[in-house]
């Protein structure tokens, strides 16, 4: 995918570090974190107008406690079936209940990978039933979000360009109010190509979420360009960006001011998923193989180091 | 005032006359301190034509509105003089904690004049100034000046000096404060040595004033948290030292090698930061006011040595680019940099440089390629004045050019290039022809954009943008080093941050593209200086090899500097003339009607 330099600078020019800085899940999901680290980040969170801080949820009642303590105005979003969506509909749908109890504010799950992958190899009615299991899934946690929205994690690493098309479309169905990219622990993060497929693909109703390796601003305003390029959409109940590095991207946006030569066109296969399929299974990566072979850039890949 | 102390001090060596005049407001707002005071001192007292190390020549110590106030990372302050090295105006700063008490003594800038009529060193607390015999401390290193000079005055002073390296005049000599914190580059030592000054010890009482105490509170904590929070501040350095780098400049091809002949070394590992950290490290040290803590207390246990570093830079130059693998001797030429007040980056490169001469016949019986001991021996000759180290201590250029082959002299305007090669770093290439002391890293860090990702990652084999990327960079870069703070700091603080605390501290309304306009003034008036001095787009160039022959092997392989076409956009965007010079017009919008005048007058004619 390219993205030409000037549209990069047209975006750049409408954003603000205020405005981004509402757009961003401040993000911790490491599992060794310690209170004191909690802690910080709803601070953080608070100091920078950040929408939410993103927590797996054994967290979300210290956050809550903590946030409400403060009078802040700071969102809580908690992680489901967290980080491989592999776990039974029941158990995502009581992770979800008692995120809400405990004061969650946003749920981000993840869908049941494998089960979606079936969906789209099967035919016929073994096809429908793997999309009825899957949108149940993704349904059974919107009921018991009691009305927060749930924002989708595909995983895209793990799909191919159909996958993604078909997923979106389940959780659409299901009652999401986002589709979100990544978890952050699976073979790749957020990339445009992604993000536009995604977004090109739900209604305008719902969002779309970056999440997966953007750590300062010139790729979180790629991911705008690709998943929020209009003013009704850059809004944060239509676009977010999920990152344990928001700081960083709120104080790296100060730079974009200053000059505008940091918006040259990147080379394409450099923020291409088919450039990173090191991790991907085998038939999934053959697939982002192919493409990149009759990709019209192909010929970047002659020089490796681009 | 608040920030500034509003006074500059004077000592005529000459006549030994110590005067003082306030700093005017001109100096502060449009200059701030540090680097763009003294440039500003430079350029207005310096006439044209003046031997660097005649007692004509100034050498001015400078401080900061920031130093001393507890901002992060502002235990620094700057050296500016003219450079024996490259004829250029040049500036060197240094950390520790030197510069805050100089501060604390309540001068802004000292400017030194003349020459003492024998060894001399300078005490000065608070208003008192004395100028005393350094009969006793000459000839002796860095470590044991610092000690004698303390015993004289206050155990608790603080003492900038040169070594015998300085002493002799060696042109790549520096500056030593806290034992093992350098003003390292151009010669400045030289210059001290010139002036016949071994020391200068301070101690002070005077807290800067700080004009809005609870904004200041405010921005300093958004400046740490940015600190705190930005991979390379708040893992890297703290964790690895400089010395992180030296992997991951190998892994790209970028890591000068065989004195730039290569650009990847088989055995980085076994100088870098992480095996530092394994082998040699004793704790971690910071300057004033910083929670990087880049500073390494390593041992040597097998030469019952002790010491700091070694930092990045010595361990390309005494080991990649020497071709040496032996942390050891590394750390040990490091050591002896630091006693004998020698600038590690030239001295390691002007090491390689010779081993090139020597492999290919062009300097018989000297050093080879990969002999450990040869770097820590030639240290000692450099510094001791002895044999062969009385050839290398002119530096590369002068070396090479003396044995017939000016080629092999990895320099820029004489000043030895630091250890990133721009074959695969391609700003760089630009950011080293367009520095204004010659070959120099911090002018322009482009390495942290086009490598480390910060503020983003940029392409860095492409030239597209890069001369305006440098051009801010090289504007940003002055105004934080007139603050005074340390250049680490820019991973994680953007122009914002900087001018925020400078508001804060003294009560003037600074904006971040004032402080970008001021770092334009002082880089556009050190211009006018070397252009002045007859330099042009000649000496804005690049040592043959990074033009013509591309690296042999690595991830920057088959690549040469495209520097003409980045240089032209450069100079356009600069609105200077194609040779390189400030026009007239230039300088009048910046405020420089002086530097202007000058132009002007010397183009009319």
């Amino acid at each position: 995918m390219r993205i030409p330099s000037q549209s990069l600078r047209e975006v750049a020019v409408r954003l603000d570090e205020e405005q981004v800085a509402g757009l961003i899940d401040h993000t911790e999901l490491k599992p060794h974190v310690l209170k004191k680290k909690i802690r910080s980040l709803c601070d953080e969170a608070d100091i920078h107008g950040f929408a939410t801080v993103c927590l797996n949820s054994w967290w979300v009642r210290e956050a809550s406690q903590y946030l409400k303590s403060k009078s802040s105005r700071v969102g809580i979003a908690s992680v489901v079936g967290f980080p491989l969506g592999q776990m039974s509909t029941e158990s995502k749908a009581f992770e979800t209940s008692d995120a809400i109890v405990n004061g969650a504010t946003e749920i981000d799950m993840v869908i049941n990978v494998g089960t979606l992958r079936e969906m789209t190899t099967a035919s016929g009615d073994e096809s429908r039933r793997m999309r009825e299991l899957v949108r149940d899934d993704v349904g059974a946690v919107v009921k018991k979000a009691d009305g927060a929205p749930v924002k989708v994690i595909l995983e895209t690493g793990y799909l191919t360009d159909r996958e993604i098309v078909e997923a979106c479309r389940v959780c659409e169905e299901a009652g999401a109010a986002f589709v979100k990219t990544s978890t952050g622990f699976g073979p790749m993060g957020a990339y445009p190509a992604h993000l536009k497929l995604m977004r090109d693909t739900v209604d305008d109703r719902l969002g779309v979420k970056a999440a997966g390796g953007v750590t300062n601003f010139l790729e979180a305003i790629r991911c705008i360009y690709a998943a929020a390029n209009s003013p009704s959409l850059l809004r944060p109940d239509k676009f977010r960006l999920g990152t344990s590095n928001g700081i960083n991207i709120v104080n790296s946006l100060s730079w974009a001011k200053y000059d505008d030569s940091w918006f040259v066109e990147e080379v394409p296969c450099k923020i291409c998923p088919s450039n990173y399929v090191s991790k991907q299974p085998l038939e999934v990566q053959t697939v982002y193989v192919r493409k990149c072979r009759t990709c019209p850039d192909n010929a970047y890949r002659k020089f490796k180091d681009f | 005032m608040h920030g500034w102390m509003g006074k500059i001090l004077r000592i005529d060596l000459n006549k030994k006359k110590i005067s003082s005049r306030p700093l005017t407001n001109e100096q502060s707002e449009l200059f701030l301190g540090g680097r763009g005071l003294g440039v500003e001192i430079l350029f207005r007292e310096l006439p044209r034509g003046v031997n660097p190390l005649s007692p004509e020549n100034k050498l001015i110590f400078a401080a900061g509105p920031l130093t001393g106030t507890g901002a992060p990372t502002s235990g620094r302050y700057s050296v500016i003089t003219r450079s024996p090295l490259t004829g250029t105006i040049f500036d060197s700063n240094s950390g520790g904690h030197f510069g805050v008490q100089f501060k604390r003594t309540g001068w802004d800038a000292l400017i030194i004049e003349g020459r003492a009529e024998k060894p001399s060193y300078l005490w000065i607390r608070d208003n008192s100034v004395d100028i005393r015999s350094a009969d006793r401390i000459w000839g002796s290193n860095t470590h044991a000046t610092e000690d004698i000079v303390r015993s004289e005055t206050e155990k608790e002073a603080k003492v900038a000096c040169i070594g015998p390296a300085g002493e002799r005049q060696v042109l790549i000599s520096s500056i030593v404060n806290d034992k093992h914190r350098a003003a390292g580059r151009g010669g400045v030592g030289a210059v001290m040595g010139s002036k016949n000054l071994k020391a200068i010890a301070v101690l002070g009482s005077h807290e800067p004033s700080i004009a809005n105490r609870e904004e200041f509170t405010a921005a300093a904590r958004i400046s740490l948290e940015a600190i705190s929070k930005n991979p390379v501040t708040k893992d890297a350095l703290p964790n690895y030292g400089t010395a992180v780098l030296v992997n991951v400049i190998n892994e790209i091809g970028a890591l000068p090698t065989m004195n730039f002949q290569r650009g990847y070394f088989e055995d980085a590992d076994a100088i870098s930061g992480e095996t530092i950290r394994e082998r040699i490290l004793e704790k971690r040290v910071a300057c004033d006011a910083c929670t990087i803590a880049c500073g390494r207390a390593t041992k040597i246990p097998a030469r019952d040595r002790h010491g700091e570093g070694p930092e990045y830079e010595t361990v390309w130059s005494f080991g990649a680019a020497c071709g040496v693998r032996d942390l050891e001797a590394v750390a040990e030429a490091h050591y002896l940099c630091n006693e004998y007040g020698l600038d590690a980056i030239s001295t390691g490169s002007t090491i390689a440089c010779a081993m090139e001469l020597s492999e290919a016949g062009h300097l018989p019986g000297g050093p080879r390629f990969g002999d450990a001991e040869a770097i820590v021996d030639l240290v000692r000759l450099i510094g001791d004045g002895a044999g062969i180290g009385n050839e290398l201590a002119e530096g590369s250029l002068r070396l090479a050019e003396r044995h017939g082959h000016p080629e092999c002299s990895m320099s820029v305007k004489g000043l030895e290039m630091p250890g990133y090669d721009p074959r695969g770093i391609q700003g760089m290439g630009l950011a080293y022809a367009t520095s204004n002391r010659g070959a120099c890293h911090l002018r322009a860090y482009m390495t942290s954009a086009e490598v480390l990702g910060n503020p983003c990652l940029i392409d860095r084999f492409k030239t597209d943008g890069k001369a305006s990327l440098t051009i801010l960079l090289q504007n940003v870069s002055a105004a934080i080093d007139s603050l005074v703070l340390c250049r680490f700091s820019q991973f994680a603080m953007n122009p914002d941050h900087y001018a925020r605390l400078l508001r804060a501290v003294t009560n003037v309304s600074f904006m971040a593209r004032d402080l970008i306009s001021i770092g334009e003034r002082i880089y556009n008036l050190e211009r006018t200086f070397n252009a002045r001095e007859g330099f042009g787009r000649g000496e804005d160039s690049l040592p043959r090899r990074l033009l013509e022959t591309p690296l042999p092997e690595g991830h920057s392989k088959n690549i040469t500097v495209a520097l003409d076409p980045m240089l032209d956009e450069y100079y356009r965007l600069r609105g200077w003339t194609s040779n390189g010079v400030p026009t007239a017009s230039t300088l009048s919008e910046l405020k420089l009607y002086d530097a202007s005048k000058h132009i002007a007058e010397k183009y009319a004619v």
